[in-house]
């Protein structure tokens, strides 16, 4: 009887085995936004934020006008255009880390959802009305110089996407800040609820570690009621209040850019919640939180030397 | 606590809801320790016996095909000094390469049709209470009782320069339940074996370690004060050797199992050679599914037919445990002292590792019982720096393998931590052997 021989997978030990992975990681992390996408647009399209102010340079609008052609309703489509936008900043994010992979001979990671996350936290930070060509800037700095040239996934030291916004705002501060309009992320308190909502999915996936959220919520409270008299609004004010949640959740939280030991970590949220206040009270710029983040990325490798103290096995 | 009975699904990464609300990414990896039946496979029509080495030597062949056997007979020698004795009697059908189940290709077995099952003790009976220290060690050497860690060791030898042992009557992997069940069948003789134990060795210390959940059954195992009870947390990796070592304080202690203690037992008192092993069927999740007793040398293809496991391209037949096992590339190799369980996976369950770089996510420190700087570990030792991936624990690492289990990158974390300290064991010998030569000039 000639039968197939069997061909055994052999593998090095454990055996048993977590099915996470990066991927998983990172696309869990791209669909927790998807509220937060929802809410924004629909807080833009058909709340009070922005609508109004049209000049056909951005890529919503393009896309409204296009589509108004059809005889839909403005709203609809202004809502429409800017998920568009945000699909297409997605997108952009892993095409422009595919082609740096190409060019640098690395393997191909696109698909790791690392590039799409940066692109899609990258598309949320900003207003609506900014410019396309803006955010396809944003999207190739943040790709190009805040990961790739550090070697990628886990070799970079501050948020890609945060590096890539920053420089936007040096360059095009009105396109960030323009008068009258909020990022996508802040465009309510509702868009800002939808992204609790999300970070507390992340947390309930264990995709994020609690020690972050938790630790710099707490902190933008207490420093928020300390430096009261230069800032408007409470507590939880400054808590809904702009990128904070944003920043907590899904910025500070970045695995390669954050510390990787748990005390490091309550300290490393608390800085962040600290900076934050701290650059809204004194600051010239409107949203701290970006600054905040990247201040405590550059700290990270220093406060991972808290480690934690080898655990002792006693004798019982 | 794990109650008697339940299963013991492992879940991997996946930590309570309040550790969640901690932020303690800990899981839950509960050892059961109610006893399982064993069912006896019989014996198969053909056994291997691999040669393997001793003290870095290799063991050749003593016999050549055709010869008949008699139960005892040395199958395997270094000069004049006879190694492995066959527990059958039969004839010799093959000599030949086979794999080795532990570590893979590179070594000589000897096949041997068996006659019958051996029933009549091969050596005289020694009374357990009175035999001389002597006649006993002698008998062990003789009787070739052998640990199952790795690489295999004999009783003897790993006694001669230990100062404390521990009789660990817990299983060590996850879903096994050999010791568990042998604690609950063989009480008694578990009891004089370690008796047999704490007056032979000569060890200053003779611990009986046990999960808390059998600290009752274990605690009659220890009548004299000489003996310690080492009660153990009923989680991997906490019965894993190198953990329960470090708990008596004593960190080369020896830790021998139930099954090994029982043998060395056996050995003196009823004249028996180890005939049989007992190994537990565990599914790809860690839960047990049958146990089983069979004979010493079964061939893989043997036990895989008598357990009904369906195999297909691409699966995984682990021997010896999901967490520290050894993952089989032929149904040649054959069951020896150190499995302790048969394991497969079917291939859609199968997790391959990766080379991605390290994310930093933390999910290994967390794990990792000793708290370790696994991501830092990995890291280095992955580029050739092992002498800085000691400075974040290499060496206190137990290789108990959480860190790999759970790796977000799915890094093979084990594996670089054992090239790092086999890199680093090998620096230090080469430097050893020169400071050697430089001196004796
Ligand atoms: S194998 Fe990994 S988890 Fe286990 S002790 Fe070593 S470093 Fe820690
Ligand atoms: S679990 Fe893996 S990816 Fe995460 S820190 Fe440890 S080694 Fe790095």
């Amino acid at each position: 009887m000639a039968t197939e021989p069997i061909l055994y997978t052999v593998g090095v030990a454990p055996h048993l085995r977590s099915r996470t992975s990066i991927a998983a990681l990172n696309w869990t992390m791209v669909l927790a936004l998807l509220p937060t996408e929802i809410a924004g647009a629909v807080g833009h399209a058909y709340g009070s934020a922005s609508g109004g102010q049209v000049d056909l340079g951005t890529m919503s609008q393009t896309l409204t006008a296009v589509a108004s052609g059809l005889g839909v309703e403005a709203a609809s489509l202004w809502f429409l255009g800017i998920m568009g936008t945000l699909t297409m900043a997605l997108g952009l994010g892993m095409l422009v880390e595919y082609l740096t992979q190409v060019l640098m001979r690395q393997p191909y990671r696109a698909l790791d959802g690392h590039g799409a996350l940066m692109g899609a936290l990258l598309g949320l930070m900003m207003p609506p009305t900014t410019p396309w060509w803006v955010l396809f800037f944003g999207i190739l700095l943040a790709i190009v110089l805040g990961k790739q040239l550090y070697g990628g996934i886990g070799g970079y030291a501050m948020h890609p996407a945060v590096v890539g916004w920053l420089i936007l705002l040096l360059s095009w501060p009105h396109h960030l800040y323009p008068i009258g309009s909020a990022s996508i992320a802040a465009a309510s308190v509702w868009s800002v609820g939808a992204t609790l909502a999300g970070g507390l999915f992340l947390w309930w996936q264990g995709c994020i570690r609690p020690q972050i959220p938790i630790a710099a919520l707490a902190s933008v409270a207490v420093f928020s009621l300390l430096f009261a008299s230069r800032l408007n609004g409470g507590p939880l004010d400054q808590i809904l209040d702009g990128h904070v949640i944003l920043g907590a959740f899904f910025l500070a939280t970045d695995a390669t850019s954050s510390p990787a030991n748990r005390r490091a970590l309550w300290i490393y949220g608390a800085g962040f919640g600290f900076l934050t206040v701290l650059i809204r009270a004194f600051g010239v710029w409107p949203d701290a939180v970006p600054f905040a983040v990247l201040l405590m990325n550059i700290l990270s490798p220093l406060l991972d030397r808290l480690k934690p103290r080898m655990r002792e096995v006693r004798a019982s | 606590m794990t109650s008697a009975g339940l299963n013991l699904s492992v879940k991997i990464g996946k930590p309570r809801l309040w550790q969640r609300l901690c932020g303690v990414a800990d899981f839950s990896c509960p050892l059961s320790v109610s006893p399982l039946a064993f069912r006896d496979l019989g014996l198969p029509p053909m056994l291997s016996f691999f040669l393997g080495r001793s003290q870095g030597q290799v063991i050749g062949p003593a016999v050549l095909v055709g010869d008949e056997v008699s139960p005892g007979q040395a199958l395997g020698k270094i000069d004049d000094k006879s190694f492995r004795p066959s527990p059958v009697a039969g004839v010799i059908r093959a000599v030949r390469e086979c794999p080795d189940i532990q570590a893979g290709p590179g070594g000589t077995a000897v096949l041997i049709e068996p006659a019958s099952a051996v029933t009549a003790p091969v050596f005289a009976a020694l009374d357990a209470k009175s035999a001389a220290v002597e006649a006993v060690m002698e008998r062990w050497r003789v009787a070739a009782i052998r640990l199952g860690n790795r690489p295999r060791s004999l009783l003897v030898d790993a006694l001669s320069g230990t100062a404390s042992l521990v009789v660990l009557v817990s299983d060590q992997e996850p879903g096994v339940r050999v010791a568990a069940s042998l604690l609950a069948e063989r009480g008694d003789d578990a009891r004089r074996a370690v008796a047999l134990l704490a007056r032979v060795s000569g060890v200053q210390k003779l611990w009986v370690g046990a999960a808390a959940t059998q600290s009752e059954a274990a605690g009659r195992l220890c009548p004299s004060s000489a003996t310690g009870l080492l009660t153990l947390p009923a989680r991997y990796p906490h019965t894993l050797a190198p953990m329960v070592a470090a708990r008596t304080g004593d960190a080369q202690a020896l830790v021998v199992s139930l099954e090994t203690a029982l043998a060395a037992y056996d050995a003196v008192v009823h004249g028996r050679l180890q005939e049989h092993k007992l190994l537990t069927l565990v599914n790809s999740r860690g839960a047990s599914i049958e146990n089983l007793q069979v004979a010493m040398g079964t061939r893989l293809s043997d036990l895989v037919a008598a357990c009904n496991l369906r195999l297909h391209s691409g699966d995984k037949l682990v021997a010896g445990g999901l967490m520290g096992g050894t993952s089989q590339y032929s149904l040649e190799a054959a069951v020896d002292e150190g499995v302790d369980a048969l394991v497969h996976v079917p291939g859609e369950e199968v997790v391959p590792f990766t080379d991605e770089p390290c994310i930093n996510c933390g999910a290994c420190i967390d794990v990792c019982p000793l708290r370790l700087q696994v991501q830092n570990i990995g890291r280095y030792s992955e580029f050739g720096k092992f002498s800085e991936a000691r400075a974040y624990g290499l060496d206190a690492c137990i290789e108990c393998g959480l860190c790999a289990s759970v790796c977000t990158a799915r890094r093979p974390l084990l594996q670089l931590i054992r090239m790092a300290k086999r890199e680093l064991a090998q620096q230090a010998a080469a430097d050893e052997a020169v400071r050697e030569a430089s001196g004796g000039d």
